[in-house]
């Protein structure tokens, strides 16, 4: 496997493993995914 | 194709560089020709073993400084020199603003492509300095007893490792794309100064 598509991957499965994570403990503390002003927060964080 | 048929479309397609520089390649291409003959290949089979003349020609323009082109594009020839020069004096007004503008056009789409991978450098910089800061505060909501908090940091540091990963590769893409375009830019023009004199 070419070095890069090793990097890739790495790259890819931390920032999903990440949005799993992060996802499982924003239930875990009580957010509700119906709220769209939870996704406006996250974009306004990500910016 | 016959060896001379090759070497006169190198020729041909060469035309515009300096003829010294000209007649080394052509000697050089003959002799390897040449060489392959004496080992027993046959003249068309020694001329099918040779690289494209497209890519010989490029691999030439990639050699030759481009300084070196225009010298011997702007040498006054035989019989014409006077009426060039008087031509270039008298069209100035128009050649010169025409040449200013296509280098400025080129000049600043190559300064957007360098910004546009700078930042990208600078965002995947900056979410490595994120993920340190995430490090810190993840640790800071585990020590106060803050696990789910905790847990949250833990993916925000995959996510911003995650992205400082993947704006790393695209920036390493883009500044090889932008190379390669660059020097394509450089060949394209070269190549404009040879081959109209066949």
């Amino acid at each position: 496997m070419k070095k890069s598509t090793s990097w890739l991957i790495t790259g890819l499965v931390f920032f999903f493993a990440g949005v799993i994570i992060c996802g499982v403990a924003s239930v875990l503390m009580g957010f509700d995914f119906t709220q769209m002003e939870i996704f406006a927060s996250g974009g306004f964080m990500l910016w | 194709m016959k060896k001379e048929a090759f070497l006169n479309e190198l020729r041909s397609r060469l035309s515009g560089l300096p003829q010294s520089d000209i007649e080394d390649r052509i000697s050089f291409f003959g002799e390897m020709i040449d060489g392959r003959m004496e080992d027993g290949m046959s003249e068309e089979d020694a001329v099918a073993g040779m690289e494209s003349v497209d890519a010989i020609v490029a691999q030439i323009m990639s050699e030759i400084p481009l300084t070196r082109l225009v010298q011997n594009r702007v040498k006054p020839k035989k019989g014409h020199g006077v009426l060039k020069i008087v031509l270039l004096i008298c069209l100035f007004p128009v050649w010169f603003p025409l040449f200013v503008a296509l280098a400025a056009v080129l000049f600043s789409l190559l300064v957007a492509a360098w910004a546009v991978i700078i930042s990208f450098y600078i965002t995947a910089g900056s979410l490595v300095i994120a993920s340190l800061a995430c490090i810190i505060a993840t640790g800071a909501y585990f020590g106060i007893g803050r696990i789910i908090a905790g847990v949250g940091g833990v993916g925000a540091i995959f996510v911003c490792i995650g992205l400082s990963i993947l704006f790393f590769l695209l920036s390493i893409a883009m500044t090889k794309g932008v190379v390669r375009l660059t020097r394509k830019m450089f060949i394209g023009l070269k190549k404009s100064f040879v081959g109209r004199e066949a």
